[in-house]
């Protein structure tokens, strides 16, 4: 039952943030951003094994290594990028957090253009124009 | 069973810390009403040794043993080592029997370097002429301690305070700091 | 790296706060900001070091190497 110990956590540090607000807002957002993390690193095990599961299916199934580290990596990005993001918004500088956003976005097409590219061929060569 | 030993442990060297910021603070504060204290004592002897010289003519180390009494132990020492080096070395001069004791003494005491100079440019006339000259410097240096005393009230008031406070506060801190 | 941290982390932000509202009653805002930076200084090193451990697992996680 590790979802009682986090929400526990979560309303702990929400009540010594509100205590700690009044007087100096640095500190709350220092507990903030590590109740974040923790929460994040008490989390990212289990997101660890079903990777481990979803590494294990594709290996089986034979699909190429690359097209899942990718999508791996894109999920990564994704999660990573959110967090920073989610947590310099809390600092309140919405505008860097629209910018670590952007970021995210932009590395996760970089990324994803080889798929990209790899889907358009095919469906170019299963085309009956492709003959021409 | 150990892991309680340790719990205790921990605890008793928290407590610990605590006491000794605690300790330190209030030092830090009595230094502060130590001062005005003993500042207000010298004015005090300052005006008896006055009267001894102007009224009594008494013999300048017996106007200082009677100016000293009803003072405490490190302040009345300036007095009494005096008459007792005067006492003892007839050659030494009254300035540089002054001069020795208050160097002597003034680690001991709470007072600081602008007292110390205020007794020593007194401490040049003492004994040195007529009983007139001698009222004058020492109602100056009453004057000039006076307005220092007030000076060490009003930093007694702003900082006594706060060091107690601080004191404990910063034992708090290091003893959270190490949990 | 436990949860106790959360509370370390408080504490000091608490006392720093007593004892700057206790330095700036005495007329010593300066010293009082100084107090305030260097605790600031000593939460966000507590917080760095689960940051590097968040980004670690991360690494390790989804494959960036």
């Amino acid at each position: 039952m590790e979802i009682i110990q986090i929400v526990g956590i979560g309303i702990i540090a929400a009540l010594l943030v509100i205590i700690v607000r009044e007087q100096k807002p640095q500190f709350a957002f220092l507990i903030t951003l590590f109740t974040g993390v923790f929460l994040f690193l008490l989390v990212i095990g289990k997101i660890g094994a079903v990777i481990e599961v979803i590494n294990e299916l594709a290996n089986r199934s034979g699909i190429p290594d690359v097209y899942l580290k990718t999508i791996l990596k894109i999920i990564g990005i994704a999660y990573v990028a959110e967090f920073g993001a989610q947590m310099v918004r809390d600092a309140g500088q919405e505008s860097i957090a629209s910018k670590i956003e952007f970021a995210g976005k932009i590395f996760i097409l970089v990324l994803a253009i080889p798929i990209i590219n790899v889907i358009i061929e095919t469906l170019l060569s299963l085309l009956p124009l492709g003959s021409s | 069973m150990i892991v309680q030993t340790s719990v205790m442990l921990k605890l008793f060297g928290a407590v610990l810390i605590i006491l000794a910021g605690t300790a330190i603070g209030f030092v830090q504060a009595a230094s502060y009403v130590n001062r005005s204290k003993q500042l207000r004592l010298l004015i005090y002897s300052l005006q008896r040794l006055e009267t001894e010289i102007n009224y009594g003519q008494t013999f300048l180390p017996t106007a200082l043993i009677k100016s000293s009494e009803g003072m405490e132990q490190p302040l009345s020492k300036i007095f009494t080592e005096t008459a007792q080096l005067l006492e003892d070395s007839k050659e030494l001069s009254m300035q540089e029997a002054w001069q020795q004791t208050i160097e002597n003494v003034w680690g001991h005491t709470a007072l600081r370097q602008r007292e110390k100079d205020v007794l020593l440019r007194m401490g040049t006339v003492l004994g040195m002429s007529d009983a007139e000259d001698q009222q004058k410097h020492l109602q100056l240096a009453q004057l000039q301690l006076k307005s220092e005393e007030e000076q060490a009230v009003m930093e007694q008031q702003r900082y006594a305070n706060m060091w107690r406070s601080l004191g404990t506060l910063g034992a708090i801190l290091i003893v959270i700091l190490m949990v | 790296m436990e949860i106790t941290a959360i509370f370390q982390i408080a504490g000091v932000g608490i006392i720093i706060a007593i004892m700057h509202t206790v330095l700036k009653q005495m007329g010593k805002e300066d010293i009082a900001h100084w107090i305030t930076l260097l605790g600031f200084v000593i939460g966000i090193f507590m917080v760095i070091d689960v940051i590097a451990q968040l980004f670690q697992e991360i690494k390790s996680i989804f494959l960036f190497q």
